[in-house]
C-alpha cells in the first residue's frame, strides 16, 4: 500500500504523454479520456490542489477511481512507470475511509463473505435457489456465476478438513493447495482435475485458507484484507510442505504480494506456486500431451499471471512447446478480459464492452476454444460468450491439459 | 456569449444521443489539456460520429456564434488541443472506422480518429506502411497528424505527413462539407480537385492545425515497407560529433531511414524504462537505421557510414539486426517525452529546425544556453532533418517559469538566425505564437488571416492558435 508521500510522487510522474491509451481496455471500450490512466491521475491531480476531501466527494472523481480495473496495462507502456493501479487502490481505500460512504456496505459484505469460510459456498447455494425460483430479474447475471454449480462438489464438502490425497505416479514432492474462493466455488470441478493433475508427482493436501484477500483489495478495505493475509501467512507458514500451489492465478498473485503489502517477511511464501510454473517444472512430465492436428486454441493470459507474476513468456513457452501449431495466440492476449473481480458485475455494460472486444479477437485468431487459469477470467469470458452465443469453448487450464492428455493417450 | 452557448447546447441536445455531449464541469477538465504544459476549461466537448454529426456541429456553432476547437488523442506538444478560450471541443476519438484499403492504387482512406499505429498495423500485412511515424503514433491520431503535418523518425527519407496525404474530407466552420484532392477523383467527381488545382488545396489544409475547417477522412499513400533493416547504435563523447556525424552521411549521398540524437540525461531515463543495456557512459547516442531491398544493398551503405562514422571518432558502434531488439531501440526512442517523469515533473519540449549541415552549430549554442540560464535540458533530436527537440525540464512551475521561458525564446532566435524556424512538426499551437514574428513578416502575418479568413469568415475555429 502507498503512502500518501509515496502517491504524489506517481502522480507527478505523469507527464500526459497520453501512451496509455493504446492499451487501456476502458479506455478503448469508450474513448472517453475519464477512462484512460492519464485521465484519471489528471483528475485526481488537480482536485487534490482543492484538498482530499473535495476529492472524493466529487463524483467524477469516485467513478474514475471506480472504474480503473487495476490490471496494470497502463504501467507496463508507461516510459515513467506510473502505478496508477497502486494510485487508484490508494484512493479507493480513503474513499471507504469516509463517514457514509456508499462504499460501506460493500465493505461489510466482503468481510463477512471473506473472513468466514462457510459463507460463499452458502451465497452461491442461496442464489442458485434464487435463480431456480425465477426470483431474481436478471438471470442472465447469476447464471454466469452458478452455472458451473451444479455437479458434484468434492472440494465445497471438504476445503478445510486438510485432508491428504496421495501421489498417484512417483512421488516427488509434497504440495499444498491452496483452495481459492471461486475454485471453491464455481470451478471446483476444475480444481479436482488440477489437484490430480499434482498427484502425478505429488501428495496433495488441501489447505483450509481463507479467501486471498482479493476482492477486499481491490474495494480498499485494507484492514479486512490484511486481516486475512495475516491468517493465511499463519496457516501457510504452518505447512511442512515443498510447495504451496493454487490453480487460481489472481490468488497466486496476491499471496506473492503479500510481503509487501503487509510490510513482513514471509519466509514461507517463497515455496508458492501457481499452478502454471509447476506445469512449467514439470514440462518433461506432460510431454504426451503432444500431437499434432487437435483442434485450434488460444489461451487467454489473465493480468494476475502476466502483470502480477510476469509469467507470461514461459507459459506461452510452455504452450508452444506442448501444442506446437494448434496454439493460436490472439490479438493483446495479455489485455484484461473486464470481468477484474466483481468489476464484471459492478460496471457490467463496461466490462462487456470489452469483453466483447476481446472475444473478437479470440474469435480472429482461429481458435475453438479459450484456456485460461483465473475463475474470474473463466465467468466473464463464459458469460459473454453465452450471451452473444459465441461458437467458442472457455476452459479452465487443468481440464484442457487433461483432456489433451486422454487424447493422446 | 455565454447565454449562446447555452442555446448551442440546447441545440446539439436536440440532434445528438447524450452520451455524445459531455458538460459537467468535472468531466470537462479531462479535456483541459493535452501533452503540452498548457491548460484550459472547455464549455462542451462533442464526440460526433459521422462526417455529418461534424457538419451539424459546426453549423450550430456558426449559427450560435460560438467558439469551436477540434481534438484528437489529445497528444499535442504545442498547447494545439488546448481550449484556453473555453471552447466547445470537438472529440473525433470516436470517428475510427478504416473505411478502404486499395492494394492495387496504393491508398487507404480512414477516419480523423483511428490512430497511426492502428492504420500501419492495418497495412503492415499487405507488406505496406503509412511512412509519418511520429514518436506518439502508437496513439496520435492521423486526423492530428494531418493537422500538425506530423514527421517521425523515417521522414528522414520518406517525408512529413504533406507527402503522403492524397486527399481530404473537409468541414469548413460553416459547416459545409468539401472533398479535396485524390478523394474527389474517387467519387468520379472533377469539382475543386481537377479544375482549381490537384493538391494544393490539401496542401494547404495539411498542417493548418485544426485552424481552417476539420477533416473527416484521409486519403493516404500507402508505401512498400521495406524489406531489410539495420539499426546502428553510435557512441561519440560530444554531441556536437554526433551532429557532424549526420551532415557528413548525408553529404555522402546516403539517406538512412532515420537518425536520431539522444543525450546522456535522456539515453539514461529510456533505458531505465525498456532496460535494454543502452551504453550509458557515452554522451552521445546517434541512432541510424538503414533499410533496403536485400541484404547486399545494406552491407554497401553500411561500409561508407562506418567509414564516416570513424572519421568523426565514434566510440563504439552496436548493430541490431534482429527484429526484436530493433523493435525494442525505437520503443526506447520514441518513449522519451514519457519517460522525462523520471528526470523532472514538467518540461517545454522545442521543435526548433535548421539546415541539416546546421545541426552541430545548433547542438552548442542550445548547450550554452541551458548553462548560461541555468535550465537542465535533455536534447533529442531528428538529427537526419534538422529537427531539434531540446527538452527543458522544471520541477517548479512558479520560481522555474522565467528560466525557461527565457532560455526557450533564445533558442527560438538562435535557430532563425542559423536560417531555421520555430517548429517542424509539433505546431505553433499556443506555445510559439509569441514568437511567430521572428520568422514572418507582417505582411505574410496578414496574408495567412485573409486564408484564415476565407475558411472561416466569423472567425469561431480554433482562434489564438498557430496565427
Amino acid at each position: 500500500m502507498l503512502e500518501k508521500e509515496q502517491v504524489y510522487k506517481e502522480l507527478l510522474r505523469c507527464n500526459k504523454c497520453g501512451g496509455c491509451q493504446v492499451i487501456c481496455p476502458t479506455y478503448k471500450a469508450t474513448y472517453y479520456e475519464g477512462n484512460v490512466a492519464r485521465g484519471r491521475l489528471f483528475l485526481v491531480r488537480k482536485y487534490l490542489e482543492n484538498g482530499e476531501q473535495a476529492l472524493l466527494k466529487t463524483p467524477e472523481i469516485v467513478q474514475v477511481l471506480e472504474q480503473c480495473l487495476l490490471c496494470e496495462s497502463c504501467t507496463k507502456v508507461c516510459p515513467s512507470g506510473v502505478r496508477t493501479a497502486e494510485v487508484v487502490l490508494h484512493y479507493r481505500q480513503q474513499l471507504l475511509e469516509i463517514k457514509g460512504s456508499k462504499n460501506k456496505w460493500k465493505e461489510r459484505l466482503y468481510r463477512l463473505a471473506f473472513l468466514n469460510k462457510a459463507f460463499i459456498p452458502l451465497a452461491a447455494k442461496l442464489a442458485y435457489y434464487y435463480q431456480k425460483y425465477g426470483m431474481i430479474p436478471d438471470p442472465y447475471q447469476l447464471r454466469s456465476f452458478l452455472s458451473q454449480y451444479l455437479d458434484g462438489q468434492v472440494l465445497r464438502d471438504n476445503p478445510g478438513t486438510g485432508i491428504t490425497l496421495p501421489a498417484t505416479g512417483q512421488r516427488k514432492y509434497k504440495v499444498t493447495f491452496f483452495v481459492g474462493c471461486a475454485s471453491n466455488t464455481f470451478y471446483h470441478g476444475a480444481a479436482l482435475v488440477a489437484i490430480n493433475l499434482l498427484r502425478r508427482w505429488a501428495d496433495v493436501t488441501l489447505l483450509d485458507n481463507y479467501c486471498c484477500g482479493a476482492p477486499l483489495l481491490s474495494l480498499g478495505a485494507v484492514d479486512g484484507f490484511r486481516e486475512v493475509a495475516n491468517r493465511n501467512l499463519e496457516l501457510i507458514s504452518r505447512e511442512q510442505t515443498d510447495f504451496i500451489v493454487t490453480d487460481c492465478s489472481t490468488c497466486a498473485s496476491v499471496l506473492k504480494q503479500y510481503p509487501a503489502r503487509l510490510g513482513v517477511a514471509a519466509p514461507a511464501l517463497t515455496k508458492l506456486r501457481d499452478l502454471v510454473e509447476i506445469l512449467i517444472q514439470e514440462r518433461e512430465h506432460l510431454s504426451q500431451v503432444k500431437g499434432r492436428g487437435r483442434q485450434k486454441f488460444t489461451f487467454h493470459y489473465p493480468c494476475h499471471l502476466a502483470r502480477g507474476q510476469n509469467l507470461k513468456e514461459p507459459t506461452q513457452k510452455l504452450l508452444d512447446d506442448l501444442f506446437g501449431s494448434s496454439y493460436q495466440p490472439h490479438l493483446e492476449d495479455d489485455s484484461c478480459c473486464g470481468g477484474a473481480g466483481t468489476f464484471g458485475i459492478l460496471h457490467r455494460d463496461l466490462a462487456q464492452k470489452i469483453t466483447a472486444a476481446k472475444l473478437a479477437n479470440i474469435q480472429n485468431s482461429g481458435a475453438a476454444q479459450v484456456v485460461t487459469s483465473c475463475p474470474a477470467c473463466l465467468m466473464q469470458l463464459g458469460a459473454v460468450v453465452k450471451r452473444l452465443a459465441l461458437p467458442l469453448v472457455v476452459k479452465p487450464l487443468a481440464v484442457f491439459l487433461e483432456e489433451a492428455m486422454g487424447e493422446s493417450r | 456569449m455565454h447565454s449562446n452557448v447555452e442555446l448551442f447546447l440546447r441545440a446539439l441536445r436536440q440532434h445528438f444521443r447524450v452520451d455524445q455531449i459531455v458538460v459537467n464541469n468535472e468531466a470537462l477538465y479531462l479535456y483541459s489539456y493535452d501533452s503540452s504544459p498548457y491548460s484550459g476549461q472547455p464549455a462542451a466537448v462533442f464526440f460526433p460520429e459521422s462526417t455529418r454529426d461534424v457538419a451539424v456541429f459546426f453549423t450550430l456553432a456558426a449559427k450560435f456564434k460560438v467558439e469551436t476547437l477540434p481534438r484528437g488523442a489529445g497528444t499535442n506538444l504545442s498547447g494545439g488541443t488546448v481550449p484556453q478560450r473555453g471552447q466547445a471541443v470537438l472529440c473525433l476519438t470516436r470517428m475510427r472506422r478504416i473505411l478502404a484499403v486499395d492494394w492495387e492504387r496504393e491508398y487507404a482512406v480512414v477516419e480523423p480518429g483511428v490512430t497511426n499505429l492502428e492504420l500501419q498495423k492495418a497495412v503492415e500485412a499487405g507488406g505496406y506502411m503509412f511512412a509519418p511515424d511520429p514518436a506518439s503514433m502508437n496513439v496520435a491520431t492521423i486526423g492530428g497528424n494531418v493537422a500538425e503535418n506530423a514527421g517521425g523518425m523515417r521522414c528522414v527519407k520518406y517525408g512529413v505527413t504533406r507527402d503522403h496525404v492524397l486527399g481530404l474530407e473537409l468541414v469548413t466552420p460553416e459547416g459545409k462539407v468539401l472533398r479535396l484532392g485524390k478523394l474527389a477523383q474517387l467519387d468520379g467527381g472533377y469539382a475543386i480537385n481537377s479544375w482549381v488545382n490537384d493538391a494544393n488545396l490539401v496542401d494547404l489544409i495539411v498542417g493548418s492545425e485544426g485552424t481552417l475547417g476539420v477533416v473527416t477522412q484521409i486519403m493516404v499513400k500507402l508505401v512498400r515497407k521495406p524489406v531489410a533493416c539495420k539499426t546502428l547504435l553510435c557512441s561519440f563523447n560530444d554531441l556536437r560529433q554526433a551532429g557532424e556525424a549526420v551532415s557528413e552521411i548525408i553529404k555522402a549521398g546516403i539517406v538512412p531511414t532515420a537518425m536520431e540524437i539522444i543525450d546522456q540525461k535522456l539515453t539514461h531515463a529510456i533505458d531505465d524504462f525498456v532496460g535494454l543495456g543502452l551504453p550509458r557512459d557515452t554522451r552521445a547516442l546517434l541512432l541510424i537505421e538503414l533499410d533496403g531491398w536485400e541484404e547486399e544493398d545494406l552491407n554497401a551503405q553500411m561500409d561508407r557510414v562506418m567509414l564516416i562514422l570513424r572519421s568523426i571518432g565514434v566510440t563504439r558502434v552496436d548493430v541490431a539486426t534482429d527484429s526484436k531488439e530493433r523493435e525494442q531501440i525505437w520503443l526506447a526512442r520514441r518513449s522519451v517525452n514519457g519517460a522525462l517523469g523520471r528526470i523532472k515533473p514538467y518540461y517545454v519540449v522545442q521543435d526548433i529546425t535548421v539546415p541539416r549541415h546546421k545541426v552541430a552549430a545548433m547542438i552548442k549554442k542550445v548547450e550554452e544556453i541551458g548553462q548560461k540560464h541555468g535550465v537542465t535540458i535533455g536534447l533529442l533530436a531528428h538529427a537526419g532533418d534538422g529537427n531539434l527537440h531540446p527538452h527543458l525540464l522544471y520541477s517548479d512551475r512558479e520560481r522555474e517559469m522565467p528560466q525557461v521561458e527565457a532560455a526557450a525564446e533564445e533558442i527560438f532566435k538562435a535557430a532563425v538566425e542559423l536560417g531555421g524556424t520555430l517548429s517542424g512538426e509539433h505546431g505553433i499551437g499556443m506555445e510559439k505564437r509569441p514568437y511567430l514574428k521572428l520568422v514572418f513578416k507582417p505582411a505574410e502575418l496578414e496574408f495567412l488571416k485573409a486564408i484564415k479568413e476565407a475558411f472561416d469568415p466569423s472567425w469561431l475555429l480554433n482562434l489564438e492558435k498557430a496565427i
